[in-house]
């Protein structure tokens, strides 16, 4: 090691870094393990929701513990629950896959709830007009309560993916190399000038979010066209 | 397999204990900080004065646009650049309360502005200053709407003390890490905290069903609570 | 002080809200103990000439005197007070709501203690005193521990007026008091502001109860598109009106 500290990033080295290979690599894991964990937990949701929904006990009951369990403590507790006991478990998944699992299965509780706030939010009256033209309770199902049920989900999942793309930065504490992992190893490799690590990190979570409103707004624009207004 | 007698043990342990108590010492200074300043912020947003409401939605943006690690790595690490080393218990408390306040500041604001303005015109033709109707007059009427997600607040803030163990605040999780690097039981330690964990956040969802019966007095309708409530300072 | 002297002295006060203006140069002197019904189609400008007197709306130009002291500014160079004068001239004004603003999370008799303990200092004993007094005086003793919400519409309006008669201002402004109430409740709140006439209590009222103002006003004012067409004596008014505008509004209501 040298003696004397290296000098500060100046504004074109920030530069450099902003663009390179080991930021942009460590972004695009932020986003596509962001993308991963929330389409698991939406599809993890809908039998909870469900069960929630449904008029059995013991459903009911289970989705309850399952929902007071991950929402009663931490998303890191969990996430490094799964890592610790993949071993013992003799299961051989890479390390990212627990992550996104973990990730994923946290989520499910939310998406459960805004998947049953959705079903529960379809007016109840479609309900009575598709039984009256003798549909069966599977086609009042799928064809009239899903595609509504997916408009009125639209916003408050398009959110969850938005907190998605903060809520893997915990995949650092299993060390998996996304953008706040990123962020520290540099930090820990110039310890005398974090700032433009993290003011470089702080840009990409910006810039994540905020081209995700822009789409988003653009998803839920096309939904309202089709006359389906968020109430 | 499951080992009773290490999980009865290890949940009594006088370190686990101990650190069940920095989980909640953490989490009470920082929703203090996290609801005087997210009233504060909530104040000036839902004013009429146009540059300080831009100094507060830039805040609101920086922290909620990033994720909280890395602004609890960001409070422990950069001021270090400038000499200053903030102890682990303060920054890691004044990360997790400013990161609350901005989504605080948002309940504050609309809750606010949910007002009738009538309210405010009547308490300042009484001659009341901006603060004493503020104090008086709009935030105790806000307080109807601005309870039920403070006190979800203080649910989560009780679950994110889990990230201080970043910075090697002794909390429950880090807690339980420790544990494990000697005795590699991961059921049983994790066990242990979740116990922790679920009894916290069960009592206080008790404290706060009763905090919000409290605050619906004068008969007012009480709060739709069909949708599930918007995130608050998670992660 | 100098009995003859105008209490409230409006001179040459105009507003505008973007490029409409809603008050144009009104000149008005009113007298201690003085009752002035002001009355008018609405839009008139009636109630802006009322929030102007009680400081909720900022006037563009002209000015206010109570007690020959100028009301918002420091001087005709239109120089702001400090909020602090403000709040504390706000005190000697008191105004009664058409939608009555009960504070919402508060008792009738909390509504009529909060300013006078927190603002004029008063110990919660004095308040209550005085508070209960007033609250007898409306006929509302009983409702003391009351919500508005649990009141009717002319409960809360007579809790209004004693909240207001609570700082004891130096004049009483009310802004269509009556408005947002059902016939049957309108006497009720008549009653008790007949019975403050009486008492001395200077007001300026914007009402569309003509029985009020015959009954108890001094004088009458007119007002059309944010201007004062015509004031005269209460009967005089009724009898003969002077100006064409005002017998023509008065042919309508009558």
């Amino acid at each position: 090691m040298p003696g004397a500290p290296a000098p500060a990033l100046g504004l074109t080295g920030t530069l450099a870094l902003l663009v390179s290979p080991l930021v942009l690599s460590a972004v695009w894991v932020t986003i596509w393990t962001a993308i991963a964990a929330q389409a698991i937990a939406a599809l993890c949701g809908v039998p909870l929701a469900l069960a929630e929904l449904s008029s059995l006990k013991p459903l009911k009951a289970v989705a309850w513990f399952y929902n007071w369990l991950f929402q009663g403590t931490p998303l890191l507790m969990q996430l490094i629950f799964f890592w610790a006991v993949l071993p013992i478990l003799g299961l051989r998944l890479p390390l990212i896959v627990a992550g996104i699992v973990a990730l994923a299965l946290n989520e499910a509780a939310r998406m459960s709830q805004i998947i049953r706030a959705a079903i529960i939010g379809v007016d109840a009256r479609q309900f009575e007009a598709a039984r009256t033209l003798g549909m069966s309770s599977w086609q009042i199902f799928r064809l009239i309560i899903v595609p509504q049920a997916l408009r009125l989900m639209l916003p408050p999942t398009g959110n969850e993916l938005n907190y998605q793309f903060k809520a893997t930065s915990l995949l650092a504490a299993i060390s998996v190399v996304e953008l706040t992992r990123q962020t520290l190893n540099f930090a820990d490799r110039d310890p005398a000038h974090p700032l433009p690590y993290f003011a470089v990190a702080a840009f990409y979570y910006f810039a994540m979010s905020t081209a995700w409103g822009l789409v988003q707004q653009r998803l839920e624009n096309r939904a309202e066209r089709r006359g389906f207004a968020e109430s | 397999m499951w080992d009773w007698s290490l999980f009865w043990k290890q949940l009594l342990e006088r370190d686990a204990i101990r650190a069940a108590e920095a989980t909640i010492s953490a989490a009470i200074v920082g929703q203090l900080i996290g609801v005087t300043l997210g009233i504060l912020l909530g104040a000036v947003g839902a004013s009429r004065r146009r540059w300080p409401r831009r100094v507060v939605d830039a805040y609101v943006r920086v922290f909620r646009g990033t994720p909280l690690l890395l602004q609890i790595l960001a409070f422990y690490i950069v001021p270090s650049e400038y000499g200053i080393q903030l102890p682990v218990f303060v920054a890691g408390a004044l990360a997790l309360g400013m990161n609350e306040a901005a989504y605080l500041s948002e309940v504050v604001r609309s809750g606010l502005m949910s007002v009738d303005r009538g309210q405010r015109e009547a308490a300042q033709v009484l001659g009341m200053s901006s603060a004493q109707v503020l104090l008086w007059v709009t935030l105790p009427q806000a307080a109807r709407v601005m309870i039920p997600p403070m006190g979800n607040a203080f649910n989560a803030m009780l679950k994110t003390t889990s990230l201080l163990g970043f910075i090697s605040y002794e909390e429950l999780l880090r807690h339980a890490n420790l544990v494990l690097d000697t005795v590699y039981r991961p059921f049983e330690i994790f066990a242990v905290i979740t116990v922790y964990y679920l009894a916290m956040t069960t009592a206080w969802g008790l404290v706060q069903s009763r905090l919000e019966r409290y605050f619906r007095v004068g008969g007012s309708a009480p709060v739709a609570r069909r949708r599930p409530m918007p995130r608050l300072a998670e992660v | 002080m100098d009995d003859d002297a105008p209490l409230l002295r409006i001179q040459k006060v105009s507003k505008w809200y973007g490029s409409h203006q809603v008050l144009c140069d009104v000149s008005l002197d009113l007298a201690r103990r003085e009752v002035l019904v002001i009355l008018g189609p609405s839009g008139s400008g009636k109630s802006t000439l009322l929030r102007a007197i009680a400081q909720l709306v900022e006037i563009d130009s002209g000015s206010i005197f109570l007690e020959g002291e100028m009301l918002g500014f420091r001087d005709e160079g239109r120089r702001k007070l400090p909020a602090h004068r403000i709040d504390a001239q706000r005190r000697e004004t008191g105004m009664v709501f058409q939608s009555f603003n009960l504070f919402a999370h508060l008792t009738a008799l909390e509504n009529i203690t909060l300013a006078p303990r927190r603002v004029l200092k008063q110990t919660r004993g004095e308040a209550e005193a005085t508070a209960i007094q007033l609250l007898e005086r409306v006929g509302l003793r009983e409702k003391a521990g009351s919500y508005p919400n649990q009141l009717s519409g002319g409960q809360q309006q007579r809790v209004a007026i004693a909240r207001a008669m609570a700082m004891n201002p130096k004049v009483l402004l009310f802004d269509e008091p009556t408005s947002a109430l059902d016939p049957e409740t309108i006497r009720e709140v008549l009653d008790i502001m007949v019975d403050l006439a009486h008492r001395g209590v200077t007001m300026i009222v914007v009402t569309h109860e003509t029985s009020f103002a015959r009954e108890v006003a001094h004088r009458v004012a007119f007002m059309e598109h944010g201007r004062i067409l015509e004031v005269a004596p209460a009967r005089a008014f009724f009898d003969s009106p002077n100006h064409p505008r005002s017998a023509a509004f008065l042919g309508q209501i009558l």
